[in-house]
C-alpha cells in the first residue's frame, strides 16, 4: 500500500509544474490549480478505466487543452456571499482567452514537420528546450553556432508570421 | 538577443531548475505580437518539458499534494473521483461544507434533516458511497449549487475499474495499484508526503432497506 501511495504522489508531483504552468498561460492565476487539478484527475482515470491513452504525457497534453476550452467555455458562478462577516468574494478578472494557442501549438507541430531532421533536433533544442547554440549544434554535428542562430531565428520569424495572421500553413515563409 | 527570446530563457531556466515560475509574469512583460509569441514558446516548451524529478518536501508544500490526497482516497473508495472532485468544487464555489449541505437540505425538501443529508454528503466527499445509489435529484441540486454538470457528476462518481491502460507511467501505476489495493491501514507516510488514510464517516451507520426515510433513498436507492 505504502509502495502505491507513493507511486500515485510521484506520479503527480512528476507532471504538476508543467500542467499547472500549461493552464496559467492560458486562464486566470486563481482558477489554474483547479483546472491543472482536473486534468490530472481525468488522465490517471482514464489509465485506470483502461481507455487506450497511447502516450500519457501526450494524453495529458490533449487533456489540458480540451480541459482549459472546458473552462472558457463554462458559465461562470455566480458572485457568492459568504456570511458571519467574511470577504466577499468578487468576480473573476477579466482575461483575454488564449483560444488560439491550441492551433498554434498544432501549427508549431506543423512547422517542425516540414523541417530537415536535423534542422528539426536544432530547434527543439535550442528554441524549445532553451539550450545553449554549442550544444544544438553538437546534437547534430557538423554545423556551426552561427547556423544554429540562423535556424532558430527563421522558425520564430516563420511563428510571428502565423501568430500575425501571414500564411501559417505549412511549407510558407 | 530579442525579449521574447530572452524571457523564454529566464522562463526555461527557472522551470527546469525545478521552480515554479508563473509563466505568466512573463508573458505580460510583452505586448501584442511579442506576448503571442512568447505564450505560443512557453507552451511548445511545456509540452515537451521532462517529468519532474521527485522531491518530498516540495511536494508537501504544493498544490500536488492535495490532489494526491483526493485520487488516494478515490483510488481506495467507491465513488469514483467524487473524493477528489467534490471538495475541488465547493472550494471553488466558495461554499463551506456546511453552507452546501444548508443548501442542499433546502434543494431536497429536507430542512428538517440537514445532519443526515450532512453525513451522506461527507460520505460522497470521502468516497464511502457507492455513486450509483445517489439519484438524480440529488445530483442535480449538487450540480446547481456547484455550477457543475449533473453528467459530469454522475461520470465522475463512476466506479474506478482498475484495468491497466495504454503505455506510459500513469498505466503503469494503475497495475501496480490493482495489484496491490490502496485498503488497509494507514502507513508511515509523512517521510514521502504521500496521501493519508480516509477516515470513517459516522454516516455509514445509516439504517437499511425498510428503515430507510426520504433522506436515505435519495442517496442511497439510486434513480
Amino acid at each position: 500500500m505504502r509502495a502505491a501511495r507513493l507511486a500515485l504522489a510521484r506520479l503527480v508531483w512528476g507532471h504538476w509544474a508543467t500542467i499547472l504552468a500549461r493552464a496559467r498561460l492560458r486562464i486566470p492565476r486563481d482558477d489554474a490549480e483547479d483546472v491543472a487539478a482536473l486534468v490530472l484527475e481525468g488522465a490517471i482515470r482514464s489509465a485506470f478505466d483502461g481507455e487506450s491513452v497511447g502516450q500519457f504525457r501526450s494524453w495529458l497534453n490533449t487533456i489540458v487543452d480540451r480541459r482549459v476550452a472546458d473552462y472558457h467555455r463554462r458559465p461562470r458562478l455566480e458572485t457568492t456571499h459568504i456570511p458571519e462577516g467574511e470577504d466577499e468574494w468578487g468576480e473573476e478578472p477579466a482575461i483575454d482567452f488564449e483560444g488560439d494557442t491550441i492551433d498554434t501549438t498544432r501549427a508549431i507541430d506543423a512547422r517542425l514537420a516540414e523541417l530537415s531532421d536535423d534542422h528539426r533536433r536544432v530547434v527543439e533544442a535550442y528554441v524549445l528546450r532553451g539550450g545553449p547554440a554549442r550544444d544544438a549544434a553538437d546534437e547534430v554535428g557538423g554545423m556551426s553556432e552561427a547556423n544554429v542562430h540562423q535556424i532558430g531565428s527563421r522558425f520564430r520569424r516563420r511563428l510571428r508570421e502565423l501568430l500575425e495572421g501571414g500564411d501559417g500553413t505549412p511549407g510558407a515563409g | 538577443m530579442s525579449d521574447v527570446e530572452r524571457l523564454l530563457r529566464e522562463f526555461i531556466a527557472g522551470h527546469s531548475a525545478g521552480e515554479s515560475p508563473d509563466p505568466r509574469d512573463f508573458v505580460e512583460q510583452t505586448q501584442g505580437a511579442a506576448r503571442r509569441e512568447l505564450t505560443a514558446l512557453i507552451d511548445a516548451y511545456l509540452v515537451r518539458a521532462p517529468r519532474r524529478r521527485w522531491d518530498a518536501a516540495a511536494f508537501r508544500e504544493s498544490g500536488a499534494a492535495a490532489v494526491a490526497e483526493g485520487l488516494g482516497r478515490s483510488l481506495a473508495g467507491a465513488a469514483g473521483t467524487w473524493p477528489a472532485l467534490l471538495p475541488r468544487l465547493r472550494a471553488r464555489a466558495r461554499l463551506r461544507r456546511s453552507e452546501l449541505v444548508e443548501r442542499l437540505a433546502a434543494a431536497l425538501g429536507a430542512d428538517d434533516r440537514r445532519e443526515k443529508v450532512g453525513a451522506y454528503y461527507h460520505e460522497m466527499e470521502q468516497g464511502l458511497l457507492p455513486a450509483e445509489g445517489v439519484s438524480a435529484q440529488v445530483l442535480d441540486a449538487l450540480a446547481g449549487i456547484l455550477g457543475e454538470n449533473a453528467d459530469s457528476l454522475r461520470a465522475a462518481g463512476a466506479a474506478l475499474r482498475h484495468g491497466p491502460g495504454g503505455a506510459g507511467d500513469a498505466p503503469a501505476f494503475a497495475r501496480t495499484v490493482a495489484a496491490e489495493p490502496l485498503h488497509g491501514p494507514a502507513a508511515a507516510e509523512a517521510d514521502t508526503g504521500a496521501p493519508a488514510e480516509v477516515p470513517r464517516s459516522p454516516g455509514r451507520a445509516a439504517p437499511r432497506g425498510a428503515e430507510w426515510d426520504d433522506v436515505d433513498r435519495l442517496f442511497r436507492g439510486g434513480g
